[in-house]
C-alpha cells in the first residue's frame, strides 16, 4: 500500500511511538507535538482511530476502563510511521541541497 | 466550571453523539464523552475559553457525523445526494439575502467573504444535521425536538457571532 497519511493520522501515530496512550492523550500529546497547530476534537480523533484500527496500523490494548482505551502502534503502523519520517527526511535534505529554504524565505531552516 | 454546567455540556454533547453511526457509537461514545469533558475543563482556564471550545466543538462534530454515516456501510440507511443538494440549495438560497442586499446597497449589510463563508459553513451543517435526524430519528415528536434544537444551536452560536452573548452564555455558569 502507498497511502499517504493525514495530518491527524500522522500526528496520532508519532504520539503513539513511544508509548501507549488513551484517546484524551492522545489529544493532548498531538496539540504540543504540532505547536498547537493541530487540535483533534473527539470527531476527528476517534474517526482517525477508527480508520487506524481498521488499517491495523494501531490496536486497542485490554483495559477495563471504557472511557479510557488505550491505543498502540502495530509493527505495520511502526513501519508505515517510519517510512513517512524518512519521506519527510528526504523531502527536507532535498530542499537543503537545493537551497530552497533560503530562495522560499525560510533562511532559519537553512542549516 | 460549576458541576452543573459541566453535567449540561455532557447530556448536550451525548446528545449530538446519537447521530453518530449505531456501531460507532457502541465502539466509541464512552471514550469520546470522556474526552469532551477533560477538553471542557481546559478549555475553561484557556484564552478563549468555553465559548471557542463549543464553536469548535460543533464543527468537529458536524464534520464526523457527516463523516461517519457516509462511510457506515453496514446496514442502515446512507446518505443520498438529495440528502446533500437540499441543505446545499437552502444555504444558497438564506446566504442570497444579504448577497442581494448588498447589491442594491441597502443599509446594514456589509458582509465580507469570510462573513458568508462562516454562515454557509453554519448553515449548510446545520442542514445536514437536520437531514441526517430525519434519516436516523423514527419518532416524528423525537424527530421534531431533536430538529429544533439543532436550529437552535445555530441561531446562539450566529447571535454569539453577531453580538457577543459570552456573559449570559449558560453553560459558563454565573
Amino acid at each position: 500500500m502507498d497511502k499517504h497519511l493525514s495530518q491527524s493520522e500522522f500526528y496520532i501515530l508519532l504520539s503513539l511511538a513511544i508509548k501507549e496512550r488513551h484517546g484524551y492523550e492522545i489529544m493532548k500529546q498531538v496539540k504540543e507535538d504540532s505547536s498547537q497547530k493541530v487540535i483533534l476534537g473527539p470527531g476527528t480523533l476517534y474517526g482517525s482511530i477508527k480508520r487506524m484500527l481498521e488499517g491495523s496500523f494501531i490496536k486497542e490494548t485490554p483495559g477495563d476502563n471504557p472511557r479510557r482505551k488505550y491505543y498502540t502502534l502495530t509493527e505495520k503502523g511502526r513501519k508505515y510511521l517510519s517510512s513517512e519520517l524518512q519521506r519527510y527526511n528526504d523531502a527536507v535534505e532535498l530542499a537543503k541541497r537545493k537551497k530552497l529554504f533560503k530562495e522560499l524565505g525560510l533562511a532559519k531552516f537553512a542549516l | 466550571m460549576s458541576k452543573e454546567s459541566l453535567q449540561r455540556s455532557e447530556n448536550i454533547y451525548s446528545f449530538i453523539l446519537k447521530f453518530y453511526p449505531k456501531s460507532y457509537q457502541e465502539h466509541f461514545g464512552e471514550e469520546m464523552k470522556f474526552v469532551f469533558s477533560e477538553s471542557l475543563k481546559d478549555a475553561n482556564t484557556e484564552k478563549g475559553g468555553v465559548v471557542d471550545f463549543w464553536i469548535r466543538t460543533i464543527i468537529d462534530s458536524g464534520k464526523s457525523i457527516i463523516k461517519e454515516n457516509l462511510e457506515n456501510r453496514k446496514g442502515g440507511e446512507k446518505m443520498k445526494n438529495k440528502n446533500i443538494a437540499r441543505p446545499l440549495v437552502a444555504t444558497l438560497a438564506i446566504l442570497s439575502v444579504p448577497f442581494l442586499a448588498m447589491l442594491i446597497s441597502i443599509d446594514g449589510f456589509a458582509w465580507s467573504l469570510f462573513d458568508f463563508m462562516l454562515m454557509g459553513t453554519l448553515i449548510f451543517g446545520t442542514g445536514l444535521a437536520v437531514e441526517v435526524a430525519n434519516m436516523k430519528i423514527k419518532n416524528k415528536n423525537h424527530m421534531i425536538v431533536a430538529v429544533a434544537a439543532i436550529v437552535l444551536a445555530l441561531l446562539v452560536v450566529w447571535v454569539h457571532l453577531a453580538v457577543g452573548i459570552v456573559d449570559t452564555w449558560p453553560l459558563v455558569g454565573s
